[in-house]
This record gives structure tokens, sequence and C-alpha cells, in this order.
């Protein structure tokens, strides 16, 4: 009543205090909080892009479908299909029809043009705030082989996807991942690897022997795997531009698993199990120097460091059950960050530092998740007979696991889900597929 | 469950914004300041911010005609609390052209009271957390 009392009383204060002529001048602005918005991916138009000459013609539509497929595919945009467009670009330097978009509620506007000559293309594009009726940053153009038209399309949705969202995008890259084939009791397993997208698959592996677990290097030319080639797991680097493998830490009587890089591309972090007991390591990768970092009776695995180089997050049974924890990348006593029910694994850090995912396993269900790094925040994102080994997109704003359904017929399959656990979708792989690594950027 | 409950939290849409008191007492806007406020929220496309920028809340002045049609160029963002302002500002200010580019429908006569705004964008408990 108080409240209500001096507001009334502000208020006429206010109506006698402000004459009706009021100047410009005289006035403060007024104040608006807004706390609520809506959800909705935006709308935005990619007319095919314009042939410059006659050899581009076989490109400029397949370009435009890709940069569309790519912004679509997030969630975060919805294509006006070029049925609804009322202007037609038939130049890539013709002046934009800023009404003729608004009109069909396009927010952006991507055009392009494509050139293609003796095996060479070359893409340029420009993107458009319609509300605005202006141009969103500078004109950019790609130049490359017309063998790598997808990636320069991926280029340009990432440039859009960036100008737009202000966070980096994640479209040219690649995923290597299991390729299996054959029933599930005797399932034959090989290391693929393809575009985010699920295109351009090549192997890289034969099925010869069972691979687990690959995972890029931060610049993307070196691949830790499992392999059971020796007839227990041991880890491997492969060189992606020869694919020759090693083994890597050799040690009579152990077996190494979970292997996967440090930031500094140098390092590896992985789990060695010696006597029954697992306990987490480093490998110098270039002189073989190992260091253990942890000791304890339990089962601890699944490294994965901070994008600082500074942490590592595992998973410890120690407790009596499986659980995250956080040490130094140095070693030292580790702080338990998951409290919930259920049981928590392969964590994995996120590439901008901020978030760690995780499988969860609670009441007979498999979760995908993320919480803080401290253990605080947590979200499950994913729910399903077995959902499983998240891994990040470059610009760790989506996740890439492998779901698997259940009964004798049961097959695993690829899934990303965005961090606000909206937009799941299944990837296209030519069959069933298992442990997703994405890779970093291409440069 | 959880996943249900977060989808509800994110599909529904309360209008749950307030007009703050300006620099000089403004009795005769809060119908004004509520079109604003309702004729924006529905604009303001949140759906891309990331966990991190969700938290942030920007002020953005802007300047508006007497059709009620935004300035572009007066739009800026004049403070912020929280990381990556700028993501939030750009959806702020494509909420604010968008849905001002027939014009806000205010009162011409009151044009004074509503020429120059300061919106406060405040994204925490919208979206991801």
């Amino acid at each position: 009543m108080t409240h209500l009392k001096a507001l009334a009383l502000t208020l006429a204060a206010g109506l006698f205090l402000i004459p009706a002529t009021t100047t410009l001048a005289q006035q403060g602005p007024l104040r608006i909080v807004i706390t609520e918005g809506v959800i909705e991916p935006l709308p935005f138009a990619v007319p095919n892009f314009v042939a410059e000459n006659g050899e581009a013609r076989g490109y400029a539509e397949d370009l435009s479908r890709v940069v569309a497929s790519d912004l679509a595919g997030t969630g975060l945009f919805r294509e006006i299909p070029a049925s609804a467009h009322i202007a037609k670009v038939s130049s890539f330097d013709a002046p934009v029809s800023y009404p003729d978009w608004k009109a069909i509620n396009a927010q952006a506007l991507i055009t392009g043009a494509v050139s293609a000559s003796g095996g060479r293309i070359v893409v340029k594009f420009r993107v458009y705030d319609i509300f605005s009726g202006a141009e969103l940053g500078d004109g950019l153009q790609f130049a490359g082989t017309t063998d790598s038209w997808r990636r320069m399309a991926h280029k340009v949705a990432d440039a859009v996807y960036s100008r737009i969202t202000g966070e980096g995008g994640y479209f040219d890259s690649r995923v290597v991942f299991v390729a299996e084939s054959g029933p599930k009791n005797a399932r034959k397993k090989r290391l693929a690897v393809m575009d985010y997208d699920g295109a351009n698959v090549s192997y890289l592996t034969d099925s010869s022997s069972i691979v687990l677990a690959p995972r890029f290097s931060p610049s993307g030319d070196r691949i830790l795997f499992t392999s059971y080639s020796s007839g227990f797991p041991r880890i491997y680097v492969m060189d992606t531009a020869n694919l020759k493998a090693r083994a890597l830490d050799e040690q009579p009587g152990t077996m190494t698993f979970a292997p996967r890089f440090a930031p500094d591309g140098r390092t590896v972090v992985f789990s060695l199990e010696q006597g029954g007991n697992s306990d987490i390591y480093t490998l110098d990768s270039s002189t073989g120097a190992r260091r253990q970092l942890t000791n304890a009776p339990s089962i601890e695995t699944a490294p994965s460091y901070s994008p600082d180089g500074a942490k590592i997050v595992f998973e410890s049974d120690r407790s009596g059950t499986q659980q995250l924890y956080v040490m130094g990348a140095g070693g030292g006593e580790p702080q338990r960050i998951s409290f919930g029910q259920g049981r928590y694994g392969t964590p994995v850090w996120s590439p901008r530092g901020d978030l760690i995912a995780f499988t969860k396993q609670h009441q007979g269900r498999f979760h995908i998740g993320v919480m803080r790094t401290d253990g605080s925040e947590e979200r499950l994102l994913t729910a399903s007979f077995l959902d499983e080994g998240p891994t990040w997109a470059p610009n760790g704003r989506v996740l890439m696991f492998t779901r698997e359904t259940s009964g004798e017929g049961g097959q695993s399959s690829l899934y990303s889900v965005d961090i606000s656990g909206r937009n799941l979708r299944q990837m296209a792989t030519d069959g069933p597929a298992s442990d997703p690594a994405w890779s970093p950027l291409l440069p | 469950m959880i996943r249900l409950a977060f989808a509800l939290c994110c599909l529904t849409l309360p209008v749950a914004a307030q007009t703050v008191p300006g620099s000089v007492p403004r009795p005769a806007t809060s119908a004004e300041a509520d079109i604003l406020r309702v004729a924006i929220t529905g604009c303001w496309n949140i759906a891309a911010l990331t966990p991190d920028a969700a938290q942030t809340r920007v002020t953005i002045a802007v300047t508006l005609d007497r059709q009620g049609v935004p300035e572009a160029a007066s739009i800026r963002m004049i403070g912020h609390v929280g990381p990556e302002p700028e993501q939030v500002a750009a959806t702020a200010r494509r909420a604010i052209l968008r849905c001002g580019s027939g014009g806000f429908p205010l009162p011409p006569e009151k044009y004074a009271d509503w020429r120059n705004l300061e919106l406060n964008f405040d994204p925490a408990g919208a979206l991801i957390r």
C-alpha cells in the first residue's frame, strides 16, 4: 500500500510538474525493461548463387543449397523457399530490393556468385540484414579446387553464421567415427571420417581388428584411437595425411585406452591398466616420457583437458559409484564435481571452456548432459535406451554422440543436439556408426 | 521430465517486463511503454544466444522518428552487465528494427515522451542457463 501511495504521489506530481508543452530537449529517455523474448528460427533467404561463367553453372546451385542446409540444420535458422521470393538476384552487384525481402519476412539475405575455370572455383558472397537495410559485414570470397566446392560452401555458411549469431561456426569441420557392420555379437568396426554433415566419407582402417574411441589432435593432423590389433587394447596415433599409424606406450603387461590430446598437441593423456587397476597417465608423444597422474585402487579413465590445458576432467568410481572429477594437469588431489543421482562418465570439456559434457545413466536410461565446470547447473539434453560419448562441435554450441537402439537388432547411430537441448538430429551415415569425435575447424 | 520442463519453460513466453522511472517522471507514457515492450518482446529472438550471453543484460539507446520508426543509426549499446554483450545487443537491434520497421503504433501527440528510448534487455531466465 505504501508503494502504491508513493507511486500515486509521484504520478500526480509528474502530471502537475510537467507542462504539456515540454520540449524534446527536456525529456529524459523512456526506459523499458524487456525480460522475455521468442525462440524461433530466424528466417533467411539464399537465392541460388549466380553462375558467372558456363563452367560455374554446375556448382552455383549446389553451393547455395549446402549453405542453406548448413544454416537450417542448426535449428537456429529457417530458409524461406525460393518459390516465396519476390525479388530475383541475377547479378551479384545488383542493389538489394529490401522491401521485397521484408515483405516475405526474410531477416537475412545471402547472395553469392561462382566462377569456375581450369579446375579452380571462386565463390563470393554477401550477407544483408534486411530490417537494418544494410550489408552485414563486408563481402568475402573463397577460392579452391572444384573438388573442394562443398568446403567452400561450408566456409560461406560459417561466415554467415558467425555474422548473424556473433559466435564461430562449425560447418567446415570433419568427424572421425567408428563405422560398424555385421551382427551385434560379431560386430566389425573400422575408423572412418566424414564431413560434419555426413558427406565425403572415407575409411581409415580395415575391419581386421576392433577400433574404438578416435580423437583428433588440436590441429586435426593426427588421430588417436584404441585398437585391439594386438589382442588387447592399446593406443595408436595415425597421421591423417598418409594414414600411417603407430602404437604409443608399448609397455608389456599393460593395456592402454581412452587417449586424448592435450591442447599443446604433443601431450597425450590416457588410461593405463596394470594388474587390474586403471590410472591416468600422460605421455609426451615426441619423447615417449610417461607420467602417472592418479594413483588409486579405483578405476580412473576418460580424461579430457580444459582448453587452456590447466585441468583434466575424468571419471572415477573411487566414491563407490562412477562420478566426475577435476584435477590439475599435473595431477594432485581431484575435486569431485558430479553429485546427482546415477552414474556419470565420458566427460568432455567444451572448447569454449565453460561447460563439461557427459554421459549419465540413471534409472535404466542414458542421457547426454552438460554442467558447469564446477558441477553446477547440470542439464540433461537427451534420454534414450543408450546415449553415450559426447563430442563438442568446434564452437562449443552442438554435441554429437552415439545412440544405440535396444534389442538383438539394435544398432548404433550418430546424433547431434544443440546445447539448449533443442534440434536433436540423426546424422546421415552409410550404416551403423559410433564413437564420433569432432575435428577443429579446418584451416 | 527434465527435457519436458525445459521445453515448457522455453515455449511459454509470458510477458514479464516493466517500466522503470526515468530521469524525469513520465506519467503519461505507461501505455506507450506497454506498446513498445509487447511489440519488441514479440520480435526479440533469443534462440541463438549462448549460455553465457543468455545471462547478460544490455541497455540499448534508440531514437524513434515521428512515425515511430527506429532510426537505425541511433541504435547503440550504452551499457551491459555480463559476457558477450555484443551478441545480445545484435539480437536486440534486430528486434527493434524488425518490429519498428512499419512504425510503432504510438500517439503522435506524445512524441516527446517516446522519442528517446532506453531499452534494457535481460534474457536471464528466458533461455538456457
